[in-house]
């Protein structure tokens, strides 16, 4: 082929493909401008052509952090990094940008090539996916959350009492409040309680109310929680805290619908839906006496379990962006998302705290990164503490490829044989997962649903 | 009356959302009665349009940007005149003189913008000058 054709077939192949390719001299003018990055841009080549390329972008890394001077300066190049561009109409466009060295037959660098796809369809379509996840604010592609969001708007309607369980920071009150947004309810209160958090006799004036001269102090009568939740939801959390008296009293508004205030003579009607949550096992407390069986039966209608943040990993990074976008509203920020290193990190980290906790890391992420991507070092120290410990391997006379495959299988364990989540964990590929899978042996056990 | 351009070196900033600083000239009666370059680099995004509006800005002449920003400053009052390029001093001489619709002071793709000038209680003289 002929110089002049292999120049021709070179602007035939670029003028093809729906990737954005343009090339700048070393003064940062276009030189050239293909077709799919005019119509990404709205920009003509004709208008393109000969002006400064960050005029021609106006992307949110030309000021601070020019992915083609990185690359003309270092030698390497920056592969799928994700930015904005603005249109001329004001839009954002969200692209994946690639960069490279320009260079002549005498390996003279004259400028630098960059590549770049349009992402606003994927975008909008991880939005779709979003939504699909998100029911009332939860926020999950869990299959146990999944089966709770299926049948919430049922336990919704119904007026019945429903016990929620599930360890501190799983979202229990977040779930008694999608219950009462969803209940014909919704337009009354919905007034919440820790139990744990008041001595008992100060958490039956709390609940019930007390009437003047009650007790010494009792100058004026007071309503309580109850009385304040007339006509709506009341949310009782840490219910497996309260004293056995109280227990009592409870039992009677549950049954009788109505209850005493202190040193009242008559009863008072209460029209008060209860949802009430604990992160003990009740039943255990029945067994050793220090639960009501029959308050246990009574707030036991209908339980819904909600599971441990390391039980649903998956959840991990939809989360992840989820307090992202929340914090970027709540401190004016500019996050653009999280490293694949920081996330691998997140994904091996066991949340005690559950999903208050990883709010709470993201939160202190968000101090740190002034604007950007959340790297490793934005994290706290605990994290990356434990990730440093967790790189030193007990190799205890195993061959590399026997410590590689028990790494694998481990991890494809916690994430019940999920690829996608485990390749995440691991920061590798899924297809090279898949491989080493291969290579290794490791299968997958039988489908099981819970 | 002040006017701000967002400065890049000695540039108009490619985009106001990431600008890190900005060029400030206060005006009184026709004559330039001081000049100051402030950081904004370390204000987030949303707060913008509010801290130019705390500087007493009334005019901000910038680069390209995106549309929720640019509204955010017409509803403080703040007139705006996006999609500016060229040197810094170049532009305010320019501003001075009704000539940013000049060519070469606007940015590729954006001849014609419809939101360009917008909220301009100049707008007709910006329009007026000879060059096309």
């Amino acid at each position: 082929m002929s110089r002049k054709s292999a120049i021709e077939a070179t602007e035939i192949i670029l003028e093809s493909i729906s990737d954005g390719v343009f090339t700048v001299d070393r003064n940062w003018r276009v030189t050239s401008f293909n077709q799919a990055a005019e119509k990404i841009t709205g920009i003509s080549r004709q208008e393109a052509l000969g002006r400064f390329c960050w005029e021609v972008f106006r992307a949110s890394i030309c000021e601070t952090d020019c992915a083609l001077k990185q690359t003309l300066e270092t030698g390497r190049p920056v592969v799928n990094k994700a930015i904005y561009v603005v249109n001329a109409a004001g839009k954002r466009i969200p692209i994946s940008i690639s960069t490279g060295i320009l260079r002549d037959g005498q390996k003279q660098v004259i400028g630098g090539v960059e590549t770049f796809r349009d992402l606003s369809l994927v975008e909008e379509l991880r939005k779709e996916l979003h939504g699909r996840y998100t029911f009332a604010d939860i926020i999950s592609k869990n299959y146990q959350m999944q089966q709770i969001f299926k049948i919430l708007p049922d336990v919704a309607q119904s007026d019945s009492t429903v016990l929620i369980t599930g360890p501190t920071g799983s979202g229990k009150e977040l779930l008694a409040r999608a219950i009462h947004n969803l209940s014909p309810r919704s337009s009354g209160p919905l007034v919440a309680v820790n139990c744990a958090a008041l001595p008992d006799t100060l958490l039956e004036a709390e609940l019930f109310g007390y009437e003047a001269g009650a007790f010494t102090d009792a100058k004026k009568s007071k309503p309580g929680r109850f009385a304040r939740a007339q006509g709506g939801t009341l949310f009782l959390d840490e219910i497996g805290d309260i004293s056995a008296a109280l227990q009592v009293k409870l039992l009677r508004v549950l049954q009788e619908k109505e209850y005493e205030p202190l040193g009242a003579t008559r009863p008072v009607k209460a029209d008060v839906r209860v949802l009430a949550a604990t992160n003990k096992n009740l039943e255990e407390l029945v067994e050793r006496g220090l639960f009501r069986r029959d308050l246990y039966y009574r707030i036991n209608v209908l339980t819904l379990r909600l599971p441990r943040l390391v039980e649903r990993r998956e959840d991990i990074p939809l989360l992840v962006e989820h307090f992202i976008a929340r914090f970027n509203i709540l401190k004016g920020k500019d996050i653009a998302g999280i490293s694949e290193k920081a996330l691998a990190i997140l994904m091996r980290h066991d949340f005690p705290g559950n999903v208050r906790e990883l709010e709470n890391i993201i939160e202190h992420t968000f101090i740190l990164a002034r604007g950007g991507i959340i790297e490793p070092e934005h994290l706290p120290d605990y994290l990356q503490n434990a990730t440093l410990k967790a790189g030193v391997v007990p190799a205890g006379g195993q061959t590399l490829a026997e410590i590689e495959a028990k790494v694998i299988s481990d991890a494809l364990a916690r994430h019940n044989f999920k690829r996608l989540a485990t390749a995440r964990e691991l920061g590798i590929d899924k297809t090279t997962l898949w491989r080493k899978m291969k290579r290794y042996g490791i299968k997958a056990p039988p489908e099981k649903r819970p | 009356m002040k006017v701000a351009i967002t400065r890049w070196g000695t540039r108009v900033s490619p985009l106001f959302d990431t600008a890190q600083q900005i060029a400030l000239w206060e005006l009184r009666g026709g004559e330039i009665a001081g000049r100051q370059d402030i950081s904004i680099g370390y204000v987030p995004p949303p707060f913008r349009a509010d801290f130019l509006a705390g500087l007493g800005v009334g005019t901000l002449i910038c680069g390209g940007i995106s549309g929720f920003l640019h509204q955010q400053l017409l509803a403080r009052g703040i007139q705006v005149i996006p999609w500016v390029t060229g040197e810094v001093e170049d532009v305010f001489r320019a501003y001075l003189h009704d000539r940013l619709h000049w060519k070469r002071f606007v940015m590729p793709g954006c001849r014609g913008c419809r939101h360009r000038f917008r909220g301009s209680a100049k707008r007709r003289s910006l329009f007026s000058s000879r060059e096309d």
